[in-house]
């Protein structure tokens, strides 16, 4: 099976990808920049159905024996059959389905997060646009920003100037509703 | 106690969106793809040592490809048969038109490329990556990376990746990569024989009412301009699907460009009319019957669109 185009999936010309340039697919027109690496060649040549690996074909990362047939969505390892578990439509490996829960307590692992901080900031300010809501969304945002403060944030990001934007924000909408009601109370009186 | 969390370096590319967003980053031993969408971002891994290929494709901008084309030409046809109908709703409309205008501009330069990375289970794309400018310096730096782990080629694989499996089996459905073409596209369809069926009935219809005029003639002519519309837009889908032909697809722009064409002359020509005759006031605008002088160049447009037609349709293939 030779190299796709990303467009019209119809195969490049492979004298186009030995020159290393870019490559215009005869069906579309649309020119690829391909890179193709070694490993291309450890995998599997056919659809052959035997689960035992030959050589040079990708292994199951816990059974190098065997041939991988899927890959793990969340960690990304390769399974082969035996180790192959389909749960919610997607492929899990052994391991990553039974670390299940424990996803948030594992650093650098998991396949998603919720972003508190940013959810803290957002409940925080779009009700800005509608003020009255923020004598609710300020309580929550503040919740959010200090009880979330502790969890792992992104994987890749490290900053919570999120969360500590959103709290800010949060104590200043609480402040000035305190301010407002105050003001009003001593009016009514006087 | 020492951070136990991986240490991510970015790549060049990241997607900004409103609320999506996407990211690439490179770990220690593997790729890291973050799509987010504000409220969560969700990982996918690929190790070095397992990625077999990266392509990335140029896709064209500020294209008016025959769907959009066909898309504008409806609506156009819609907006001014509607100012004729109804004309308070002018600004509204052109309005509509403007705010779909900016919806193309903004889809023309969401991306210039579409970088689809391979292992041998996998087959994701990288939507942070979608300028080529960015693409090419994400690549110098990926197969850098990658190359340490699997070394580098030392004679020319093009000849032997044709041999290869790139990538899991497309799923079923999808074109095949085997260098196998699609089945061929027909001539004609059962709504293709509609559409020129009711092309060829409107220009006899159009011709009777040159010299009879008759207004149940007249609503049949128009119910039949509203056929023409629909079979028109189901021809695109047929394309679409690999069913039908591109020949047929573009006499189907071509009587949609007509049909909006004529309908604006009418309301123009009434226009001048008025205005000839020195009334003042609004102008009165005929909202059905075609008449004066686009009758006859309906009847003869509409008729040689449909002989048009049949000479497509009746073409070997």
């Amino acid at each position: 099976m030779p190299v796709p185009c990303n467009r019209c999936n119809q195969p490049l010309p492979k004298w186009g990808l030995a020159t290393g340039e870019a490559v215009l697919c005869p069906e579309c027109g649309a020119a690829s920049l391909v890179r193709v690496f070694p490993a291309l060649f450890y995998a599997p040549s056919g659809p052959a159905a035997a689960e035992a690996a030959e050589e040079g074909e990708a292994t199951c990362f816990d059974h190098p024996a065997k041939r991988a047939v899927a890959a793990c969505s969340r960690c990304g390892r390769f399974v082969c059959q035996l180790c192959e578990v389909e749960f919610k439509g997607a492929v899990w490996c052994p391991s990553c389905f039974t670390a299940g829960e424990t996803q948030a307590k594992t650093p650098g692992f998991g396949n998603s997060r919720t972003l508190y901080d940013s959810t803290a900031l957002i409940v925080a300010a779009a009700p800005l646009l509608v003020w009255p809501f923020t004598a609710i969304s300020a309580p929550i945002a503040l919740f959010l920003a200090v009880r979330y403060w502790n969890r792992p944030l992104s994987l890749v990001r490290r900053w919570r100037w999120r969360s500590a934007l959103a709290a800010a924000v949060a104590l200043c909408e609480i402040g000035a509703w305190i301010w407002g009601i105050t003001y009003l109370l001593l009016k009514g009186r006087s | 106690m020492a951070d136990s969390r991986p240490t991510y370096t970015p790549l060049p590319g990241r997607r900004r969106g409103f609320i999506f967003s996407a990211g690439l980053w490179a770990g220690a031993d593997h790729l890291l793809s973050v799509k987010s969408s504000r409220f969560q971002e969700e990982y996918k891994r690929f190790y070095f040592r397992d990625i077999q290929a990266i392509v990335v494709t140029q896709v064209p901008r500020f294209v008016v490809s025959a769907p959009v084309g066909a898309g504008a030409a409806i609506l156009l046809t819609g907006v001014l048969i509607l100012r004729i109908l109804r004309p308070s709703l002018d600004a509204w409309l052109w309005l509509m038109l403007g705010v779909l205008a900016a919806v193309w501009l903004y889809l023309s330069i969401w991306e210039s490329c579409i970088c689809r990375l391979y292992t041998a289970v996998s087959r994701e794309d990288l939507p942070s990556i979608h300028r080529m400018w960015t693409a090419r310096r994400a690549l110098l730096r990926l197969e850098r990376r990658i190359g340490e782990v699997q070394g580098v080629f030392t004679e020319n694989w093009a000849e032997a990746a044709d041999q290869r499996a790139l990538g899991p089996p497309l799923p079923a459905g999808s074109r095949a990569v085997d260098g196998a073409r699609p089945a061929a596209a027909r001539s004609r369809t059962w709504v293709s024989d509609i559409f020129l069926t009711s092309l060829l009935a409107d220009a006899a219809i159009t011709a009777f009412l040159i010299r009879f005029p008759n207004s149940w003639l007249s609503n049949v002519s128009v119910a039949l301009t509203v056929v023409q519309i629909a079979s028109a837009v189901w021809i695109f889908v047929q394309k679409h699907r690999g069913m039908l032909r591109t020949g047929m697809q573009r006499l189907a722009i071509v009587a949609l460009i007509f049909i909006g064409g004529t309908t604006y002359a009418q309301m123009v020509g009434d226009a001048v009319d008025t205005a000839l005759a020195g009334r003042r006031g609004p102008a009165y605008v005929r909202p059905r019957a075609r008449s004066g002088m686009v009758l006859p160049i309906y009847s003869g447009g509409t008729a040689l669109l449909a002989i048009a037609g049949f000479v497509l349709s009746f073409k070997p293939e």
